[in-house]
């Protein structure tokens, strides 16, 4: 009896994998491995998946239809995958299929990960073989996704923290000139609260993010080994700086001048426009919406502060970027290429950066009347380029490379968290490096050598 | 099993005829096919591969890379902030789970007797199961809202202080088991009241015959009659309260300071957040273990109090 269970098992599953072989079997053969495929009118099609909604969608289908109809062979198909973080899993995932992407759209937490997983291309090789002109580019943006001498994701939606405060309210408080140190703003929230009791002077959210730019901004490397330039990262080496930075959130806190909105940003966007709080850190990225929801009062946008008596170091370009898959066709590249060619210049990246709040990544787009109008316009989109654009160039702002990045600023998060909640700055710090390192070790321990 | 189960209803005959039904491929096995193949395909074959990932360090990608043993559990069971996630997955779950079960009850026995008007009542009660747990995160993220939410607001009013439901660690683990209980009362609500609309009328004729109250009724009547229907609510409830993510990852982010970051919430941060893929397919094991031992344990405590008419 039992040997017959056995065998009639063993029949069932063998049938079972008859069958997955053959399914198998039939989506091999409908795909061409490339992935090339060709649209009703006839044009190739370019599948890139881009993390962008909203607003900034919008934008950005304008940039993808302008580059459709600029031509007649290709045809870029722009899918929103997610965030950046999603859309990369789901990249990793397609393995290279025949729907995967062939432009992919990166944060710059992405970009470690990405250069591990070897499916895209160095864009720097890309740049050689289509003679793409890549002089324009910030050398900002190019120190960040560059690594070892390879650029590995051509730079298009560019962003950096910046402090956004309510300039109605902090002028009537007697503060003209916003400050540029951690101890000028507690003075200016002073007299914010002095001279205005129906506003909390300073609102903040958990923002990884900001907090590692703040590192950078005060000459900090945020990993070890020069930032992970020099060698693979394989610890946190913030301490110093995130514990003046938390020392000063603390005691804004402990003065009753600062609001906490927890990790979440769209709630912090909504309290400082309805001028429950004076101030806040986010992202340029969100720098147009901000101003066009605040229509009560006029809105100021200052670089991110350092302590006293602390040169700031400047930002590192953030934001997001375009990767190409690896192992394309000819005519698919060429056709990325063109796409890039297009997404790069400098009209079209001065309309993009007019409709969202992100910032040009190259020169030439400063110099357009579309863009110098509107910075004329709105001086406040400005500063967040004006910060990038002053950043020293050097291995401190080339910015972290971590595959764990997105980990590393979890933890700042949930430290900073702590610190809201009132535990010591002290301990919260010491939980962040412990956790990250530990991270760090367990994901170095899977890198294929 | 299976076979055995089955093996009283073969056919009986002379023993020529049951040696030749046995050589033919038993019919079942057809019918069985496609739904087996679907499920060695998307369950066991998944699972296998989980178990299989959990022992080895992966790359960003998710393949293996070298084999680890074991330390991919014990680095989670000397992790400090995953001993929190598991310890918040319980009191989430004992928060959660009893509270959802009596309120949804109790409207249930509220709402049963057939009177003008009562369809109303059960519409509203059964209407959370319409609303997706997305849509259903933003509505109470707005009446969460530190300054502008409508709670704080009415506190403000009565001229209490202003409370960070989300934002504050002694609160936002029960303003999410709150969201949760309100989401989850419409399935259990809908189950507990299939149940009793099934309890024979005959059975309360004769309480009032005796003479029992409103509460006689309720214990000796109403609750063991509909306890099939208790059972299968409770168990259900205790596995969504340990897979609980949507509401999680729409309002907290598992903040503030890892207070509401419950199991899945945190193993999805690392197989699709940061890419360590062994991690967390330990950390699928060790739920599905844990699930399952709960489940085992619940049948074992209750099955006797659970009466099958």
């Amino acid at each position: 009896m039992k040997k017959h269970v056995c065998k009639k098992i063993a029949a069932l599953l063998l049938s079972a994998l008859l069958l997955v072989t053959l399914f198998a079997g039939c989506s091999n053969g409908s795909s061409d491995g490339s992935g090339a495929s060709t649209s009703d009118s006839g044009k190739l099609q370019i599948q890139f998946w881009h993390s962008m909604s909203g607003n900034t969608q919008e934008a950005l289908d304008a940039v993808v239809a302008g580059f459709n109809e600029s031509q007649d062979q290709y045809e870029v198909v722009a899918t929103n995958q997610g965030t950046y973080d999603e859309s990369t899993g789901k990249f990793f995932n397609m393995a290279g299929g025949s729907d995967s992407a062939h432009i992919i759209q990166i944060g710059e937490q992405n970009l470690q990960s990405m250069i591990d997983s070897g499916m895209i291309a160095s864009v720097s090789d890309l740049i050689e073989t289509y003679s793409f002109d890549d002089s324009d580019l910030l050398e900002q943006e190019v120190n960040f996704y560059t690594v070892d001498g390879d650029m590995w994701a051509m730079p298009f939606n560019c962003s950096t923290p910046v402090v956004y405060y309510n300039k109605t309210v902090f002028d009537a408080a007697g503060v003209t000139e916003f400050p540029t140190t951690f101890e000028g703003i507690t003075e200016a929230a002073q007299k914010v609260a002095e001279s205005n009791d129906s506003i909390t002077p300073v609102g903040m959210y958990a923002y990884g993010y900001a907090l590692d730019q703040m590192v950078i901004n005060m000459g900090g490397y945020v990993i070890n080994n020069e930032n992970g330039r020099a060698d693979r990262a394989t610890e946190v080496s913030y301490q110093d700086q995130i514990t003046q930075i938390y020392n000063w959130i603390k005691d804004l806190q402990d003065q009753e001048l600062l609001l906490n909105y927890g990790s979440d940003g769209t709630n912090t966007i909504s309290g400082f426009t309805q001028q429950q709080v004076g101030m806040f850190i986010a992202s340029s990225a969100s720098c147009r919406n901000v101003i066009d929801s605040s229509t009560d009062f006029e809105v100021g946008v200052a670089n991110l502060p350092v302590p006293e008596g602390t040169e700031p170091e400047g930002v590192y370009g953030g934001g997001g970027a375009l990767c190409v898959a690896t192992g394309l066709d000819e005519d698919v590249e060429a056709g990325v290429m063109e796409f890039l060619t297009y997404a790069t210049s400098p009209e079209v990246q001065a309309t993009w950066a007019v409709s969202t709040g992100y910032f040009p990544i190259c020169n030439g787009a400063y110099e357009t009347e579309t863009l110098t109008s509107t910075y004329e316009e709105l001086p406040q989109l400005q500063v967040a380029a004006d910060q990038l654009l002053n950043s020293n160039v050097n291995s401190i702002t080339a910015g972290p490379l971590l595959s764990q990045l997105p980990q590393l600023r979890t933890d700042l998060q949930t430290a900073l968290e702590a610190v809201f909640n009132g535990s010591d700055v002290e301990s919260a710090v010491a939980q962040a490096v412990e956790s990250t390192n530990s991270a760090i070790a367990s994901a170095n321990q899977g890198v294929a050598e | 099993m299976t076979l055995e189960k089955t093996a009283p209803t073969m056919p009986q005959g002379t023993e020529e005829e049951v040696v030749e039904a046995k050589k033919r491929l038993p019919v079942w096995v057809i019918y069985l096919l496609p739904s087996m193949l679907i499920f060695i395909l998307f369950t066991i074959y998944p699972f296998v591969k989980t178990v299989i990932t959990s022992f080895f360090a992966t790359s960003t990608t998710g393949s293996l890379t070298q084999f680890v043993g074991l330390q991919n559990y014990i680095d989670l069971f000397t992790n400090g902030n995953y001993l929190q996630s598991l310890g918040t997955t319980f009191l989430y779950t004992i928060l959660t789970v009893p509270l959802t079960v009596i309120i949804s009850l109790l409207l249930a026995v509220l709402s049963a007797e057939d009177r003008p008007g009562m369809g109303v009542f059960r519409t509203i009660f059964s209407s959370t199961m319409g609303i997706s747990v997305a849509a259903g995160s933003v509505f109470w993220n707005l009446l969460f809202h530190p300054t502008a939410g409508l709670l704080n607001q009415v506190i403000r009013w009565f001229g209490g202080q202003p409370i960070g439901w989300l934002t504050d660690t002694h609160y936002a683990i029960f303003a999410i088991s709150a969201v949760s209980i309100w989401m989850n009362i419409g399935f259990s609500y809908l189950v507990l009241m299939g149940g009793l609309k099934n309890i024979d009328d005959s059975h309360y004729e004769s309480v009032e015959i005796v003479g029992g109250g409103f509460f006689y009724r309720l214990r000796k009547v109403t609750i063991p009659l509909i306890s099939p229907s208790l059972f299968f609510v409770c168990t259900i409830s205790l596995i969504n309260a340990f897979q609980s993510f949507g509401l999680i990852d729409m309002l907290t982010s598992g903040g503030p300071n890892n207070s509401t970051n419950l199991m899945v919430y945190q193993l999805y941060q690392d197989a699709f957040v940061n890419f360590r893929i062994g991690s967390a397919s330990a950390q699928g094991i060790i739920l599905f273990v844990l699930i399952f031992l709960i489940s085992q344990l619940q049948t074992k405590l209750t099955e006797r109090l659970v009466t099958y008419q």
